[in-house]
């Protein structure tokens, strides 16, 4: 028992030095959450999401792809630090907008739901005053605040306040808001919208639906250059990765570039589909992620 | 009786006895008028037009004897209550503490005279005794057994009534006559009350529990009042009660704090722990934090003069392991955790646990404690993913959100919808996935939904039916499954939409959005 509690104390010490490794040099901020892309880990000068906040904004009608987009990050987290502890702090009012956290979604996206622990507040100040407490006390290890009418609370100070009690914690704090108007002191922010999906080719009458897909539209980066990209999950290796082929560059598509050997039958079906596809494009506004990000 | 002090009026209470409103108690002037216990109220009224009546509430009543005996646990643990008006309290050996049995009674009735309570009290060394002086002793002098009423003797009103026809009405003539002509008379059960009276034959007493066995309490010669002197205290406590806990090599997981106030009145603060604990310094952490989150404050008028920690639900320390939070070297996760559930209640700090019973969605998790080792049963369940695809959406909405959609018949996926006054074409869809109530389960899905969603903090009332007189004219739809389809919409965002019933003709089909994909 004695010699239980001194092993998993030291494993994660370990984890935790070995998470910090090089960001020791530095100004102790920068880490390795990486976000298993290599262009979007190489604008990070330490390869990764450092200790500290970062802020995860969704886009008019869609807070989910934030939030998302947070449980993804947690999801690389976990995997990778199988002792780590993570917190969950919830605002009521954000829930109402985009429903409550589903077990059976979370573990599809590659999350062991039961790992989060979920605290719901009545409100935007008792969510931030949680995440210092849950940050003083240096306990879990990655946070993910789910913000919704109390966003604008975790302004300039507050986050600078987080950023320092996380680099002393070696902590993470994921916050997702509504929207980026509030200032904030965040190491990153994120703007998060959802993408359009990409699938192998459906009957032909409608089309499937494919993998997660998220456009990331990273507009601050403390420790290194922004980006844009439209990134797909992998639940399974619970990396991001970057979508097949076209539909990056506007209409949703169909077509998916499998290493396939089949080509002849891929075209055919593609081809059968890409009518489909222009029937749909022509109707469709050209989908936003890159206009928002502007 | 609690009433005006001093009395503006004659009082009396009032209750239906034999079809007749009659009095059911009294203030000291309506007695001095010469009313009496089931009087009338017609006849009280006659005589005594001044009366102010009130209903008699017995159910109060109760509930302030049963706070009249909790405030005198202060002298003893030993509590047993006597509805309508008795209080018994086992002060064998508590009253030296006190300064003498004298000395006890005369704080005891200025406690409740402060709080507008007039008490009659007796000490003796039988419970009978002490309750036949408590009646009908004199309090000024001594009263001697045999000079007390046979009333005293706590006969019902019969046995009493067949005594006073006797000519029997002190109990000295009783001691005096032959025990078995008493007991052909009267029944043993005079027998019995007469020597449970006395001391030779023991009374049964149904003592309250005191739940909390671990305790350590703190009497202040000076009252205090501000809340770091209280939170001092606390500290004190903790470390006092630690050890005690410490001795039995267990934690509580709940611990009170019950602050008695100079005039008699109990604040009691319940703070519950995650998992057994006995750090002092937690224990006074988690009353930290629930003093500061109190939206009254202290509530401390003229101050404390008791303060009393006791731990409750004490179990083995190191039990439990294996959970979440029995997972070691987590002391700080667990102080947080508990800290968390004291400011934002219990029920706010949860875990997600899989259900795999059911395939109702809303039933396929539940939210439960911390503790509960069904949360870690994730990685025996497949995760609904297919290809890469997600079948289950990231966030669910309790209860599901109607929307308006425009599906082909008889079940295509919608054409395009509206929720929350935005439309949405579909560009993209899957299903339909049907899911069929559990009629095993007895549920139904949509009941299942609305019980949901009275549980969560998240809940939107449901939206009211807007079939109007139509809806009530046409068939009730069919509601024993869902057909689910998942939709994308031409800006990419993913959704989880159903059709409540099959398809009818003639019935307008209702669709719900249920939740959202990534």
């Amino acid at each position: 028992m004695v010699a239980d509690v001194k092993l998993a104390g030291l494993r994660r010490r370990i984890e935790r030095l070995e998470a910090a490794g090089p960001a020791r040099l530095g100004e102790g901020a920068a880490t390795g959450l990486r976000l298993g892309h290599g262009d979007v880990d190489r604008h990070f000068t330490a390869g990764g999401l450092g200790w500290g906040s970062h802020q995860l904004a969704g886009t008019a009608g869609d807070g989910l792809s934030a939030r998302a987009f947070g449980l993804m990050l947690l999801a690389r987290y976990l995997a990778e630090r199988p002792s780590a502890r993570a917190l969950v702090v919830q605002e009521a009012s954000a829930l109402r907008e985009t429903g409550g956290l589903y077990g059976p979604g979370l573990h599809a996206l590659g999350l062991d739901p039961g790992r989060l622990v979920l605290v719901q507040t009545a409100d935007g100040a008792g969510a931030l005053r949680a995440i210092n407490d849950a940050l003083r006390a240096r306990a879990p290890d990655i946070l993910l605040a789910e913000l919704g009418d109390g966003a604008g609370l975790a302004d300039l100070s507050v986050t600078r306040r987080f950023n320092l009690a996380a680099q002393k914690a070696r902590a993470l704090v994921l916050l997702t808001t509504p929207d980026l108007s509030a200032t904030s002191a965040a190491l990153t922010r994120w703007r998060v919208a959802a993408a359009p999906s990409v699938s192998t080719p459906g009957d032909g009458r409608r089309r499937r639906l494919g993998p997660p897909t998220l456009s990331l539209d990273l507009v601050r980066n403390r420790h290194g250059r922004t980006g844009q990209w439209i990134l797909q999950w992998n639940s399974h290796d619970r990396a991001f990765q970057s979508v097949p082929l076209q539909s990056a560059f506007g209409a949703p598509s169909g077509i998916v570039l499998r290493p396939l050997p089949a080509v002849a039958a891929s075209v055919a079906a593609a081809a059968g589909d890409r009518a489909g596809d222009a029937r749909a494009a022509s109707a469709a506004r050209p989908p936003g992620p890159y206009r928002q990000a502007g | 009786m609690r009433g005006p002090h001093p009395p503006l009026a004659p009082l009396a209470l009032i209750a239906k006895r034999d079809n007749t409103l009659r009095l059911a108690a009294m203030d000291e002037a309506a007695l001095a008028l010469g009313l009496e216990v089931g009087l009338p109220l017609a006849a009280a009224r006659a005589r005594a037009p001044e009366l102010t009546v009130l209903d008699a509430d017995p159910a109060a009543d109760r509930a302030v004897l049963a706070a009249i005996g909790e405030a005198c646990r202060r002298y003893t643990p030993a509590l047993s209550l006597d509805p309508p008006e008795g209080v018994h309290l086992d002060i064998t050996g508590a009253a030296p503490l006190f300064g003498g049995e004298v000395a006890l009674i005369a704080d005891l009735t200025a406690r409740l005279r402060r709080q507008g309570f007039t008490a009659r009290t007796g000490v003796a060394d039988t419970l009978g005794l002490a309750w036949a002086l408590a009646h009908y002793g004199d309090p000024r002098r001594p009263t001697a057994v045999e000079a007390l009423p046979v009333a005293a003797l706590r006969l019902d009103p019969d046995s009493v009534g067949v005594l006073h026809r006797l000519g029997l009405r002190r109990v000295g003539p009783i001691l005096a006559m032959p025990r078995p002509a008493l007991a052909r008379r009267l029944g043993e059960h005079l027998l019995h009350r007469l020597d449970e009276t006395l001391g030779f034959r023991g009374a049964a007493v149904a003592l309250v529990p005191e739940p909390e066995p671990f305790y350590v309490q703190h009497r202040l010669a000076e009252p205090i009042a501000l809340e770091h002197q209280v939170l001092r205290l606390i500290a004190w406590l903790a470390e006092r009660l630690a050890e005690r806990l410490d001795r039995r090599r267990v934690g509580g997981r709940t611990f009170a704090l019950e602050l008695f106030r100079v005039d008699g009145a109990r604040k009691r603060l319940l703070v519950q722990a995650g998992r057994p604990l006995r750090d002092p310094r937690r224990i006074a952490a988690l009353f930290t934090e629930r003093l500061a989150g109190l939206n009254e404050g202290l509530e401390a008028d003229f101050g404390f003069d008791l303060l009393r920690l006791s731990a409750d639900g004490a179990e083995p320390i190191g039990a439990g392991t294996g959970d979440l939070l029995g997972a070691p070297d987590d002391g700080d996760f667990v102080a947080l955790i508990d800290r968390l559930s004291v400011r934002h209640g219990p029920v706010a700090v949860r875990r997600l646990a899989p259900d795999p019973q059911s395939r109702i969605p809303e039933q396929a998790v539940k939210t439960t404690a911390l503790t509960d080792k069904a949360a870690d049963g994730w990685k025996d369940e497949m995760p609904a993913v297919y290809n890469g695809v997600l079948l289950r959406p990231a966030t669910l909405f309790a209860p599901p959100q109607p929307i308006e959609a425009i599906a082909g018949v008889p079940e295509d996926p919608p054409e395009r919808f509206s929720w929350r006054r935005l439309s949405h074409r579909v560009v993209r869809a899957e299903g339909p996935e049907r899911i069929a109530w559990e009629w095993w389960r007895g549920a139904e899905p949509e009941r299942a939904a609305e019980e949901d969603a009275r549980t969560r903090l998240s809940a939107k009332p449901p939206a009211p039916a807007n079939d109007g007189l139509l809806g009530s004219l046409q068939p009730a739809p069919d509601r024993a499954f869902r057909d689910y389809y998942r939709v994308e919409d031409d800006q990419g965002r993913r959704f989880w939409v159903f059709r409540e019933g099959a398809f009818a003709p003639g019935l307008r089909p209702r669709w719900f959005l249920h939740g959202l994909f990534p």
